[in-house]
């Protein structure tokens, strides 16, 4: 209970951050619009991009099966910097203390932080995947509902790694330099910035060492292949959750450390 | 070092140590605060009264000794130690987005507060830092006194049994830091028990009714104020007329005699570093002395002992780090 006090704060907090919106909102749209509009014409119907439910899409539309759980991917990631950040802020501003002191376990506490960033990083999903469908056309594919488990294990992944650079970081210069190359390393090496299957098979191996491949394979199970592989997607869901736990678990230790 | 601490106070820190590494930041501290008692906690910077206060508030585990308010020990799972215990950090440790009230309601939540008890308290607590009529602005908003007395009201919002407040003055003008301390009194007279850390002695002796001063993690003197202040001489100087050939040879020698004319001489005492003097004592052995030589007193002076003159006394005027 009170862990949701500190929750509800950090949302006000985050509404009222401009910069965060326009990161994990603003700048996927606007990348996916600019990529849309300039890539439409040479992504027509590909391999990676030949299911049933996108046979009906205008050829324009087929890039954004592609761009939008692309870049929804990368950005959800992105919250690694923001959520160091509001953890950074904490520490300056002396109010960490005051919470570590408060009348609640440093478990409560860590929830309490982490929880938000969970709870904007599903939103972030919902609203992509809603103006990709709306502004851009995209189609759900034949079974959206499965969207719903990838986007929950994925923001799990993408909100625990927040939390372990959070945990990790000291300045504000280590989370622009080191949780910057962090998430767009990632997003590169992943696939975020082409399809998968543009990549060599090594790289696509090399891949799977990132959450992002992972969320990526499952969304493309979805929305773009001609049948649907759910021990795929069950594969990709679990994976994303052993992400998750890991990157709890090792920022647990960190936090248990530094303090 | 024995230590035992049994009586019924507020606060008890018994046998305190703390290293980092090779470094002793605390040693083998214990003191006891009582329920209405303003302590004041004087050190150079480096002295250990961070790592202390640390240590009370929970923040930093000792490696040795015991806290307790009110008989529940300190730990990182006591959630009745803290619920007590209130703290006034230094830094100005509230979300500046938010407004008063807003940081008020949070800091209430997290101490479990909730309700009408909630908001009729955050509207005593506006009351008592005078910020009623602005309550509902953004922080980032007000001056730094302003600033300072929401930090000081977040510190007393949930009713805490015991305090400590660390250099909570620091950067206001004289107005604010009257209200600040008038508040900190106020808090005593409800009777709560206050630790005020602070490098402004003035403010020291004029709230606390005893101080504790530590330097190399060591305690190195504590007791009430006035006690403390009766160890300086500060400095003392009489003017003595004697007739007597020999009267220079009746005065011991620590105390400094001058010549001034034929008869007359002035005698003169200080302290040195780390020495402490008992005043009365020390005046009343020279009357003693004017008195047996038949002399006559012209003149006694003394300037006022303060509280800054006995910590460079028992610390030294080496910089610190």
């Amino acid at each position: 209970m009170r862990a949701w006090q500190i929750t509800l704060k950090d949302l006000r907090l985050l509404g009222k951050d401009l910069r965060a919106l326009v990161i994990l909102l603003a700048l996927p749209l606007v990348f996916i619009s600019i990529l849309g509009m300039a890539t439409s014409k040479l992504m027509v119907k590909t391999e990676s991009v030949q299911a049933e439910s996108v046979e009906n899409l205008e050829p324009g539309k087929i890039v954004y099966q592609e761009l939008v759980p692309s870049y929804t991917v990368m950005f959800a990631f992105f919250l690694v910097n923001i959520m160091a950040r509001s953890f950074l802020a904490e520490k300056e501003l002396g109010t960490f203390r005051r919470l570590w002191i408060a009348p609640i376990s440093p478990f409560e506490l860590l929830i309490g932080k982490t929880l938000p960033f969970l709870i904007v990083s599903l939103v972030q999903c919902l609203l992509l995947f809603v103006c990709g469908r709306l502004l851009f056309g995209m189609s759900w594919g034949a079974e959206p509902w499965l969207l719903v488990p990838i986007v929950c294990c994925m923001s799990l992944a993408a909100t625990a790694l927040g939390l372990m650079v959070a945990t990790w970081v000291k300045t504000d210069a280590q989370v622009s330099a080191y949780g910057n190359l962090l998430v767009i390393s990632m997003a590169g090496v992943s696939g975020c910035f082409m399809p998968r299957d543009w990549l060599p098979p090594m790289m696509q191996n090399i891949s799977l060492v990132t959450p992002h491949a992972w969320s990526l394979i499952a969304f493309e199970q979805v929305l773009s292949s001609t049948e649907i592989d759910y021990g795929k997607i069950a594969t990709s869901c679990a994976v994303l959750c052993g992400f998750a736990v890991l990157f709890v678990v090792s920022g647990w230790m960190i936090f248990r450390k530094s303090q | 070092m024995e230590c035992f601490l049994g009586s019924p106070n507020v606060l008890s820190a018994s046998c305190l140590k703390k290293s980092f590494g090779e470094n002793e930041a605390v040693r083998d501290l214990s003191f006891e605060i009582s329920a209405g008692e303003i302590c004041g906690l004087l050190g150079p910077n480096g002295a250990g009264k961070s790592t202390t206060q640390m240590i009370l508030a929970g923040y930093l585990p000792a490696d040795n000794g015991t806290v307790s308010i009110n008989g529940t020990a300190v730990s990182t799972s006591s959630k009745l130690y803290r619920s007590q215990l209130g703290v006034v950090p230094q830094e100005l440790a509230i979300y500046p987005e938010l407004s008063a009230r807003e940081n008020l309601h949070f800091f209430g939540k997290l101490y479990g507060l909730s309700g009408n008890d909630l908001l009729g308290q955050i509207d005593v607590v506006l009351q008592t830092i005078g910020l009623e009529s602005r309550a509902d602005e953004p922080a980032a908003q007000f001056s730094g006194g302003m600033k300072r007395r929401l930090n000081f009201g977040i510190g007393i919002l949930h009713r805490p049994r015991f305090l400590i407040l660390d250099e909570p003055t620091v950067g206001v003008d004289p107005q604010s830091r009257a209200f600040l301390l008038e508040s900190i009194q106020q808090q005593a007279a409800d009777g709560v028990g206050v630790l005020y850390a602070s490098h402004y002695m003035e403010e020291v002796e004029v709230i606390c009714q005893k101080a504790l001063v530590i330097d190399h993690g060591q305690l190195i003197a504590q007791g009430t104020i006035s006690g403390l202040l009766n160890r300086v001489p500060a400095e003392l100087a009489i003017v003595v007329e004697s007739k007597s050939e020999n009267f220079q040879q009746l005065i011991p020698d620590r105390f400094t005699v001058k010549t001034l004319s034929d008869n007359n001489y002035n005698i003169r005492l200080s302290a040195q570093e780390n020495q402490i003097i008992d005043l009365t004592a020390e005046l009343a052995e020279l009357i003693q002395l004017i008195q047996a030589d038949d002399a006559k007193l012209i003149s006694v002076n003394t300037e006022h002992a303060n509280l800054e003159q006995l910590f460079l006394n028992l610390t030294g005027r080496t910089l610190r780090d």
